[in-house]
């Protein structure tokens, strides 16, 4: 970040905040300034301001040596993931990056995104997600201050940034670890693609004896991590540290001998660089379009779906709800239509009613009166259609048999015929005949009993049929 | 602030998607397609009524034809027969062809007999019991069968030997046999004022 102060000689000031100091880089020219300023216990922790006066009164006692600077902040909190996207415009990058790291967002968070490049339409970048009021904090602590921040870059940004434009790290596939006071913060490249990070927090201070065998476990726990996500890289990782000192490492490398890891170690370092200043050394490093919080805009960033989806959403909608509400639409008009159609018609049929019975002199509707004919239509044929005895029959069997009792019912066109006969075989010849005649569609003889009257005995027999209603019954011969 | 998966906004689309549509078939446009179906049944009947009023289509007669049609055919029927009145008229009718009436009850009496709705004419049905010489109960038979407004719905002649002595005796009734009929008599609906 570029200031011009009293003097016309360009600088740029880098803060890097940790649990334990403020990390004060300034640059004029080539030449590097460094200062360190220890914190009250406490004041930071995680990368979360617990203490923001004594923040405030660090600063103020400095802001003579500088206006605006560059905030690198290192957190948990801040979370980082590494994306390509394809098939999506530059505008909605921030809302892809939100989208991807799908945080469960219990407390407003705050995106950003590193684009690193763009190849073949694709996007490669690193995606951000950092708690608002994390932001917020910083942004007021410095307004408080007095200093205006015009970069707000977080750590991890920053290693990535400077391990690419590392060339002798170009196209490897190494182990970086860097080591700021108890924090280690170990990054996994592959082929020079940044794979994954690692944060972890030492127990023991530098200078104490268990402090090597604590960094040597750190080291086996994050290989650990490294071979959990990519197999194939055991024995083939060149392992880098930053920011130990010469003789801590030398420790480290022959301890690690004897576990055959050793002739990968390696020490990262620039000749002309402090590197216990090595955050906000990298903190310098900007893209052109790099992370910076400090633009809340940023916050209220629609989230984009992909576009095609929408399009593909946006088409059914229009396909299915659209012609749906128009035929609705055109379906109520032509009721509407239809409406004044009926009334029309009904309008017109008053007029011709009133006319009709006023001409005919009679109270009835044409319609009324079709309606009566076609009852009485309907009686005529009701009571024709029920008239199912033949007097012809009737005739027939009262002159041919002593009738006793004769049944007819209309519903089940059945009769009931009992009557007397003097002799046996006339009641075989009266059923015969009977049947010949076809009066009957069915015809049962159900029997007979001798009866004793006053004329003597007699054969009292029993005959059941249904009538034929079609009208084919022919008269006997007899 | 919730945050959704894709696919949990895809089932959210989808879901929102359907309520849209079932939402918008019931009350949108399912009362539309009803009202539509009510009205082109309505509109139908109302041309048909055009039609008969018009002379036109199928019904070609005018309202005065029709009209002469209809007194013709309620000629046919006797008007609307007080219960009283109709015991007059059926005993009438016994008299004419020599019976005689024993007994006489309108055992149902409701136009519910028409079990579709027509209100022109009602029926009441009536139980009699009359007797006589054998042909006069088949020549009662054949009057009834003549007229355009009774229904037999069943009838017994009881010629045997045991009735006869039974009237004969009891009653010194000079007869052959029994009749038990049941019928209906139609008349003209009674005009409600």
């Amino acid at each position: 970040m570029k200031d011009k102060i009293a003097g016309g000689t360009s600088v740029s000031t880098i803060i890097y905040i940790n649990n334990d100091n403020l990390q004060i880089v300034n640059k004029n020219g080539k030449n590097y300034q460094y200062e360190s300023v220890d914190l009250e216990e406490g004041t930071i922790l995680n990368g979360v301001i617990t203490n923001p006066d004594e923040i405030v009164n660090q600063l103020k006692a400095r802001k003579t040596k500088f206006k605006q600077v560059t905030l690198v902040v290192g957190s948990s909190n801040i979370q980082v993931k590494r994306m390509i996207a394809s098939k999506i415009s530059k505008k909605d990058l921030l809302g892809y990056v939100r989208e991807e790291l799908a945080i469960d967002e219990k407390e407003e968070y705050v995106y950003d995104l590193n684009i690193l490049k763009k190849e073949n339409g694709e996007y490669h970048l690193l995606g951000y997600a950092a708690p608002k009021e994390l932001v917020d904090d910083f942004m007021e602590v410095f307004k408080l201050a007095g200093v205006k921040i015009k970069r707000f870059d977080v750590t991890i940004n920053c290693v990535i940034k400077y391990l690419r434009k590392a060339s002798i790290l170009s196209g490897k596939t190494y182990l970086m670890t860097i080591v700021s006071g108890v924090t280690i913060v170990s990054l996994l490249v592959e082929n020079g693609v940044y794979k994954l990070t690692t944060r972890m927090r030492m127990i023991h201070e530098p200078d104490s004896k268990e402090y090597l065998l604590e960094l040597k476990k750190k080291l086996f726990t994050m290989l650990e991590r490294c071979y959990e996500e990519n197999e194939s890289l055991k024995g083939k990782l060149d392992i880098y540290y930053m920011g130990l000192q010469d003789d801590q490492m030398e420790l480290l490398k022959e301890s690690l001998q004897e576990n055959e890891e050793g002739e990968f170690i390696k020490s990262y370092k620039e000749l002309n660089r402090d590197m216990n200043y090595i955050y906000p050394i990298m903190g310098e490093i900007v893209h052109k379009n790099d992370v910076n919080f400090c633009y809340v805009k940023k916050i209220t960033t629609k989230v984009p779906q992909s576009k095609w989806a929408m399009i593909i959403q946006a088409g059914i909608v229009v396909l299915i709800v659209v012609p749906s509400l128009a035929y609705t639409i055109n379906l109520n008009q032509k009721n509407q239509e239809m409406d004044e159609a009926i009334a029309a018609l009904e309008k017109y049929i008053d007029a011709k009613e009133a006319e009709n019975q006023e001409d005919g002199g009679s109270t009835l509707g044409s319609v009324e009166v079709l309606n009566q004919i076609d009852q009485y239509t309907w009686l005529s044929e009701k009571v024709e259609s029920s008239q199912k005895l033949s007097m012809e029959m009737l005739s027939q069997i009262y002159e041919a048999v002593d009738m006793q009792v004769f049944t007819y019912v209309e519903q089940d066109n059945t009769v009931y015929i009992n009557g007397n006969l003097s002799a046996y075989n006339d009641i075989t010849a009266f059923a015969s005949t009977l049947r010949e005649t076809n009066y009957f569609t069915e015809q049962y003889y159900k029997g007979y009993s001798i009866v004793t009257n006053e004329n003597g005995s007699v054969y009292n027999f029993n005959i059941e049929g249904t009538l034929n209603t079609s009208g084919s019954g022919v008269a006997a011969d007899d | 602030m919730i945050r959704t998966s894709h696919g949990e906004r895809t089932w959210i689309y989808v879901l929102v998607l359907l309520g849209v549509l079932v939402g918008g078939y019931e009350y949108l446009l399912e009362p539309q397609l009803t009202i539509a179906a009510e009205n082109e049944a309505y509109y139908a009947e109302l041309e048909a009524e055009k039609d008969i009023l018009s002379g036109t289509g199928s019904e070609n007669t005018t309202y005065e034809e029709k009209l002469a049609i209809l007194e013709q055919m309620q000629g046919s029927i006797s008007e609307y027969l007080e219960d009283e009145e109709l015991d007059v008229m059926v005993t009438a009718l016994m008299k004419e062809n020599g019976l005689v009436v024993e007994s006489f009850a309108i055992n149902y009496n409701s136009d519910s007999f028409i079990d579709d709705g027509i209100s022109a004419v009602e029926a009441k049905i009536v139980d009699v019991t009359t007797y006589g010489d054998e042909d006069e109960i088949l020549s009662l038979i054949d009057t009834l069968y003549g007229r355009e407004d009774i229904y037999i719905s069943s009838l017994t002649i009881d010629t045997s030997d045991s009735v006869v002595t039974q009237y004969s005796e009891n009653m010194g009734a000079d007869m052959e046999g029994v009749l038990y009929i049941t019928m209906a008599v139609y008349m003209q609906a009674e005009v409600n004022e």
